[in-house]
């Protein structure tokens, strides 16, 4: 093992652009997904990365999972850049779960040959050794073993993520990035899949990154949680800090639009206008300023830094800078 | 309540699916009652028949669906009776529906404009000028902006969140006296969700509107509900006032759905959310005893066998034999 303050992953004014064709004559438009993010992923723990559609999580997911690459900035495992890094090493390192359970595995394949696959393609152990390997995963994800030769199609929405876990932790990976990875389950099914993740994740330590839009959930999983808003991270605190004391206008107005089960509460008042900006056309200075209640002279002019001090990080003209910009 | 102030008055309601492996009960023996101006929260999970219920109310059930309804009276009249010309003069004018996914649900190739006045220009016989200023005086109201532009446009120039207010003014156009939600904002992104939310709740205290909402979403239920029906395997088994469903639920599935959603503030009991085991039976005709039996940790061998009666106390009814006792007052009621 290598230096343990080292993060895991690392990322390094990563961002990401996409060039949209707009007509035959028409120059393509330039879309920013994902703006000069800096993050940094810790061995063993689990982050949040929380937005609402078209913020970029989802595009800085498939960064850190080596399925598109940065159009600036670097991402570093171990301190090493990934581009240096072989695709298939660093697969065996990184692996995803992906929202939609059905769609993301091969419906003429059984459990088995899903689960089997990454300790196939990266030819670990002996056949018998695999196929051990594949029912131990199983106990894993508590599937009973007589799954192993379904196929997905005749497992349930909850069953077909178990499956997507147990493919992801099979050759045992240092991190999963889980896309919103109950986001398309019921709320019993959700429960159970989340609890699963908390007890991987202390069994195996793991680390997981979670891409999610629900603050509930990213409150009771994340050690560590970034807000990100129009491509940027706006916020990023330790998850209970953030909770208690958001400081980015947006993170307080996504706090505000949870709708928990209390019958004493009536529907949130949201303060700021619901009309998301065009990404390809983001406002000057402060991309949330149209929206932010509390947009004042400078924030249409300038856009803001996002400040570092003490482990807590907020790009805001309410929270100007003392201490030095920098990664998170 | 009495059944001569009720807006919607349904009583026994069954949808039966016809599928190539046998007869599927979806909804079985379900009763809804809704007063002028009020929400009932129809909450579930996937495949509760929560959906199959509100759509049998317009009669938009697929080919394969087939209903019936000991009683169903709306406004007074009876709705099970009508023809099927009859139900279409009723149908996006005294009861609407609005649809989760406005994508798919408006026309692609047609104006927004032409589609909001369509159901004005076909029931309230007026004229295009008085379907635009009903059009533009309900997009206000919704706080869409740049409203005149937009009834030029088509569905896929606006984005998701403005596509839903269009489709909410669709359905409020003709003033209808009861709208049906399917999961209205359940494709929205969360702080659009609430704004839009909100706006509805506003428009319908404003006319009196009685809203049927169908959600997964007990955030929602709790924060939109007068009453809540919570369904599981195609039957009600709890419904009662808001408050009442939340802070004392009767019915263990009631309970423990609300165990398993996360609470911000709210502390995990040893660190994880709370579960419900096991998954739902297959709704086949003759099943027996109570239908959570399988997944509860209360049942006894007299649970997997007799079904439960319904229960009726202090507003509050379910079908679960583990309060009967508990609650004073307490009596099963008849049939459903």
């Amino acid at each position: 093992m290598t230096d343990p303050d080292m993060p895991l992953i690392e990322l390094r004014h990563v961002s990401k652009t996409f060039r949209l064709r707009r007509g035959l004559f028409a120059p393509p438009a330039e879309l920013h997904a994902v703006n000069d993010v800096s993050m940094r992923i810790a061995r063993g723990s689990i982050t949040a990365i929380v937005g609402e559609s078209g913020c970029g999580k989802t595009t800085l997911a498939r960064m850190l999972l080596g399925l598109a690459r940065p159009s600036a900035g670097e991402i570093l495992v171990d301190g090493t850049p990934l581009g240096v890094l072989d695709r298939r090493a660093y697969a065996a390192r990184v692996q995803p779960v992906f929202q939609d359970p059905v769609s993301s595995l091969n419906p003429k394949k059984t459990v088995a040959q899903i689960v089997r696959l990454a300790l196939d393609a990266h030819r670990i152990g002996t056949r018998a050794e695999r196929a051990e390997r594949v029912r131990e995963v199983l106990d894993l994800v508590d599937l009973p073993q007589r799954f192993l030769h379904a196929y997905p199609n005749q497992l349930s929405g909850g069953q077909c993520q178990r499956v997507a876990i147990a493919r992801a932790l099979a050759i045992g990976p240092e991190a999963i990035v889980c896309d919103e990875p109950t986001s398309a389950l019921d709320v019993s099914v959700q429960a159970h899949i989340l609890n699963l993740i908390l007890d991987l994740w202390e069994k195996t330590g793991t680390a997981f990154i979670l891409i999610s839009h629900d603050m509930a959930l990213v409150e009771i999983m994340a050690q560590r949680t970034a807000v990100m808003y129009l491509g940027r991270v706006v916020e990023a605190d330790d998850t209970a800090r953030l909770f208690r004391q958001p400081r980015h206008p947006y993170t307080q107005a996504l706090l505000s639009a949870v709708m928990t089960p209390d019958p004493a509460c009536g529907l949130p008042d949201i303060a700021f206008s619901g009309i998301a900006p065009d990404p390809t056309d983001p406002p000057p200075g402060c991309a949330f300023h149209p929206r932010c209640p509390r947009a004042f002279a400078p924030c249409a002019a300038e856009r803001p830094v996002l400040v570092e001090a003490g482990g807590r990080a907020v790009a805001c003209h309410l929270h100007p800078a003392e201490g030095r910009t920098g990664s998170l | 309540m009495t059944a001569g102030g009720l807006l919607l008055d349904v009583a026994g309601l069954n949808v039966r699916l016809r599928l190539p492996g046998g007869v599927l009960h979806v909804v079985n023996d379900v009763d809804l009652q809704l007063a002028r101006g009020e929400t009932l929260c129809l909450v579930g999970e996937s495949g509760c028949g929560k959906s199959m219920a509100a759509l049998s109310l317009l009669r938009l059930l697929p080919r394969i669906a087939s209903w019936s309804a000991a009683r169903m009276r709306f406004e007074g009249a009876d709705l099970a009776a009508l023809d099927d010309r009859r139900f279409a003069a009723l149908a996006g004018n005294r009861i609407a529906m609005i649809f989760q996914d406005p994508m798919t649900a408006f026309n692609p190739v047609v104006t927004l404009g032409e589609q909001l006045f369509e159901g004005f220009l076909r029931h309230r016989k007026g004229d295009r000028q008085a379907a635009r200023d009903k059009a533009l005086y309900l997009l206000d109201r919704l706080q869409v902006p740049a409203a005149e532009r937009r009834l030029t446009q088509y569905p896929h120039e606006l984005s998701g969140g403005l596509r839903q207010r269009l489709m909410i003014a669709m359905a409020l156009i003709c003033e209808p006296a009861l709208v049906v939600a399917d999961e209205p904002t359940t494709a929205l992104d969360v702080t659009v969700q609430a704004q839009t939310l909100r706006l509805l709740a506003e428009l319908q205290a404003d006319m009196d509107l009685g809203l049927i909402l169908v959600t997964h979403d007990l955030g929602i239920v709790s924060r939109m509900a007068d009453r809540v029906s919570v369904m599981y395997a195609g039957q009600i088994v709890e419904t009662g006032g808001r408050r009442s469903v939340f802070e004392r639920p009767r019915h263990p599935y009631t309970r423990g759905l609300i165990d398993c959603v996360p609470v911000p503030g709210r502390p995990l009991a040893n660190g994880r959310l709370g579960t419900i085991d096991g998954s739902v039976p297959m709704m086949q005709e003759g099943l027996q005893g109570c239908r959570f039996a399988n997944r509860c940790g209360h049942a006894t061998d007299h649970c997997r066998t007799a079904a439960p009666p319904v229960y009726r106390a202090a507003g509050q009814a379910w079908r679960c034999v583990l309060e009967a006792g508990a609650v004073p007052g307490a009596v099963p009621g008849a049939g459903s």
